[in-house]
């Protein structure tokens, strides 16, 4: 029996130590190769021998022309971003409360369609929105990113209040409504407050939602300086020279706010999946 | 006085979601299928080889990728429930690092250390003794590292899924099981299982219709490459369309998807709804 616990222990401990070398080490190369100065890189060492901040200088002071643009590319992801984050809680605010609290007719209706886009694999939805975008000549602009990245995220943003919104006792309306209060002094002084923490955790979700995307701003966007960060960096990959220690470099800077918000928002964004899973 | 209805409001409020649903999705979804009808640009593509291959890889790709990541992520969630090893407890802090990490830095990184002259994977392979492999230039080592990144990626969300539900069991059955003498495994079955079947049947379901859209993964890691033989269809759809620009080709590909996509989320709904 001992021998058995001994040996389990043994088995676990391996295997999750081969897990984590797994799971670490792609994040681990990116931060150690970005770190190497430009004769090493061709040089595999698991280690960086000489650690420099030559590339991070580079890509900072925009000394190479494939991150000519970094800062105005940087900012483009960021604006984006935080549009969406802005547009998602406008849209989803409303919905989620009407959703939640109000009874009229199509409700079920609106409730299937949040669903069903939400389950809907966006990317097959590209092409026709690439036309209509062409078609209201609006290529090339960032309201059209934001638009499409507002409606991927609604139906999730949409459900999460509607979820959270449960803990919040239908008796505060009711009594309220007594009051004589109107049902907007119920949304705007009321809802709202209560729901902040479900608009922290929309907030978060959105950002990182719109951090990440590739698809949307690569097919709408095409002037370089009106590039996402995302989508330059796409760009590496087809380049013939390598210099391989400043896309890590640019690679490492754009993940720091992904996992800094995610440590600061952990809370929230598993308190959301927690409400997702227990319910189904 | 209770709840009234409050039919005005209540649209007033749903408005601004169904004005945007209908304008960039509904109305841009039913002119593509009228500019797809007027023509033969179905049987066009579907006389492609290519077309058929793509289907193929994305099978291979959603099958594998889902359920290696759903079976890992069931496992992870176990061990982090249950484990009081030190080295999995700090392993709870790093094992969702991929999840935030943004997908064009993962792959960046995965490209390099799968290059096959001075990438640190064939390093590794001939310190252990081992011939190094041409892994992005051969399909079977592309695809291998398509279903590895997706897994990389993604498992950490379903695994948070899993540990979530997990703390809704109540832990009272689980002290009565060591009681009884119950072993690890029985505990599984008889406890967990039963209770995280339907979320897995779940997850499995909506991962299966999302991966089979992911386009940013096997765009990004292979491009295709090599020689074309690594396409998905969303991939080859967006090659039709702005590679070749024959845009009504690579509109008709994503349209033969959507129906049985449709019906396939109808089918999540209508089986999953009413436990909600």
């Amino acid at each position: 029996m001992m021998l058995r616990r001994a040996l389990f222990a043994v088995l676990i401990h391996v295997a999750c130590l081969l897990l984590l070398i797994w799971i670490i080490f792609p994040i681990y190369w990116m931060i150690v190769v970005s770190f190497k100065p430009s004769e090493e890189i061709f040089n595999p060492d698991y280690i960086v021998t000489n650690p420099s901040l030559e590339s991070y200088v580079t890509v900072l002071t925009q000394g190479y022309f494939r991150v000519m643009y970094f800062w105005r590319q940087l900012l483009n992801s960021i604006y984006i971003a935080a549009m969406t984050v802005v547009f998602t809680i406008l849209v989803s605010i409303f919905a989620g409360y009407a959703l939640s609290r109000l009874r009229f007719r199509g409700k079920t209706a609106i409730s299937t369609l949040t669903l069903g886009t939400y389950i809907f694999p966006y990317a097959f939805l590209s092409i026709p929105y690439f036309i209509l975008m062409t078609m209201l000549n609006m290529l090339n602009t960032h309201t059209s990113v934001i638009i499409a990245q507002t409606i991927f995220v609604s139906p999730y943003a949409i459900w999460l209040i509607w979820e959270y919104s449960r803990n919040i006792p239908p008796e505060i309306d009711e009594s309220a409504l007594i009051d004589g209060a109107g049902r907007a002094t119920i949304f705007f002084r009321m809802f709202i407050p209560l729901s902040l923490p479900a608009l922290a955790a929309i907030g978060a979700y959105a950002f990182l939602f719109s951090w990440n995307q590739y698809l949307y701003p690569f097919m709408l966007l095409s002037n370089e300086p009106d590039l996402t960060l995302p989508v330059a960096m796409g760009f590496f990959l087809v380049t013939d020279e390598a210099p391989w220690n400043l896309f890590m470099a640019t690679a490492t800077i754009y993940s720091l706010p992904p996992i800094l918000f995610y440590y600061l928002f952990k809370r929230y964004l598993i308190a959301g999946l927690a409400a997702a899973a227990v319910k189904r | 006085m209770s709840y009234r209805p409050a039919h005005f409001l209540g649209l007033i409020f749903s408005l601004p979601f169904l004005l945007i649903f209908t304008t960039f999705v509904v109305y841009p979804l039913l002119y593509s299928a009228l500019i797809v009808s007027s023509g033969d640009y179905l049987s066009r593509v579907m006389s492609d080889p290519l077309f058929w291959r793509s289907l193929t890889n994305t099978l291979i790709y959603v099958g594998l990728g889902v359920n290696i990541k759903m079976f890992l992520a069931l496992v992870l969630s176990g061990l982090l429930t249950f484990t009081r090893f030190k080295i999995v407890r700090a392993m709870s802090y790093l094992y969702l690092l991929p999840w935030a990490v943004p997908i064009i830095a993962g792959v960046l990184s995965y490209r390099w250390m799968l290059q096959k002259e001075w990438g640190i994977l064939n390093r590794f392979i001939s310190d252990i003794g081992l011939q190094p492999f041409n892994w992005l230039g051969s399909y079977e080592g592309a695809m291998a590292a398509l279903v590895s990144f997706h897994v990389w990626k993604w498992t950490p969300l379903w695994t948070l899924t899993f540990y979530a539900a997990r703390q809704g069991i109540d832990p009272s059955l689980y002290e009565v099981a060591k009681i009884d003498g119950a072993s690890r495994l029985k505990e599984f079955l008889y406890i967990t299982w039963p209770q995280l079947k339907y979320l897995y049947a779940f997850n499995t379901m909506l991962s299966t219709i999302w991966v089979t859209g992911e386009f940013d993964i096997p765009y990004l890691l292979t491009r295709g490459d090599p020689g074309e033989t690594t396409h998905m269809l969303s991939t080859l759809g967006f090659r039709y369309a702005f590679v070749l620009l024959r845009i009504r080709e690579g509109l008709s590909i994503y349209l033969l998807v959507i129906p049985v996509l449709l019906i396939f989320i109808m089918l999540l709904i209508r089986a999953f709804g009413g436990r909600r």
